[in-house]
């Protein structure tokens, strides 16, 4: 009796080797292609604008949601708390000035962002950006 | 005589399962936790005419009433008007400074889109401020 077990088996193998390699190419994809996210304190979903300044979102970032609730390095804030954290970031940077960016929603009242830039710049901030995606 | 061809090559492949498990399971991990969001930001210049009170010197001030609404001198504009009149002021003074200003209940993206818009003319002679009460 013949026993064809063998050739069945790599036969097999060989008939999913192309799916690996599709696998392969799209794990090498997202690992390079990709970058990290760490979740948000609460969603918010920023504004479109058409400027084309990149940046990267995670340098002091404070968050605004539609409701006007704050967040600062993923914690939520009161207007208070945020104003001493930023005071202390401040009084304690030695060389440059500390950068902060506003993410905020595109739906939050204009006047509750304006709130902050207004404390930011209170506290000597001298820049501050607002995150958006692009059009 | 011991014969070794009976010792078959292809029974020696190592298997392929746990290595496509693993490569599967980064995979889902890779996707789900990476972003390709490409982030964008406006500079908010603290400027010298922050305040509203020294913008007539210094530059203009637009007033976002409501959406699509915008106020110069106490006229309802809309934006190429505004991008007009600010136009004819940057040839005569080419450090013309804009403040826009919304209302209350304005939602950001509209002050982001007067703010993209004006900048594009300004540059980086533009800035936000609270109406005054």
């Amino acid at each position: 009796m013949i026993d064809l077990s063998n050739e069945n088996q790599t036969e097999e193998y060989e008939s999913i080797l192309p799916l690996v390699n599709v696998v392969f190419l799209l794990l090498i994809f997202f690992m390079l292609a990709g970058a990290f996210t760490t979740p948000d304190a609460f969603k918010v979903s920023p504004p479109i604008a058409e400027l084309e300044n990149k940046t990267q979102a995670r340098e002091g970032l404070i968050l605004i949601n539609q409701q006007g609730m704050l967040a600062y390095d993923g914690k939520e804030l009161t207007k208070t708390e945020l104003r001493q954290k930023i005071n202390n970031l401040v009084k304690n940077s030695d060389k440059e000035p500390p950068k902060f960016k506003i993410k905020a929603d595109a739906a939050s009242d204009s006047l509750n962002v304006i709130t902050i830039i207004e404390l930011l710049q209170e506290l000597n901030v001298k820049q501050v950006e607002l995150l958006t995606i692009q059009k | 005589m011991i014969n070794f061809e009976t010792t078959n090559p292809k029974k020696n492949l190592i298997s392929l399962t746990p290595l496509i498990d693993v490569v599967f399971i980064l995979l889902v991990f890779f996707m789900l936790a990476t972003s390709f969001t490409k982030w964008h930001s406006i500079h908010l210049g603290f400027g010298e005419a922050t305040n509203v009170s020294d913008i007539d010197k210094k530059g203009t001030l637009v007033e976002i009433v409501s959406e699509s609404n915008y106020q110069i001198d106490g006229s309802i504009k809309n934006m190429p008007q505004i991008e007009s009149i600010v136009r004819n002021k940057l040839k005569s003074n080419p450090e013309h400074f804009v403040l826009v200003q919304p209302r209350e209940n304005v939602p950001l993206q509209e002050l982001v889109y007067v703010m993209g818009q004006l900048s594009k003319l300004v540059g980086k002679n533009i800035s936000v401020a609270k109406e005054q009460k």
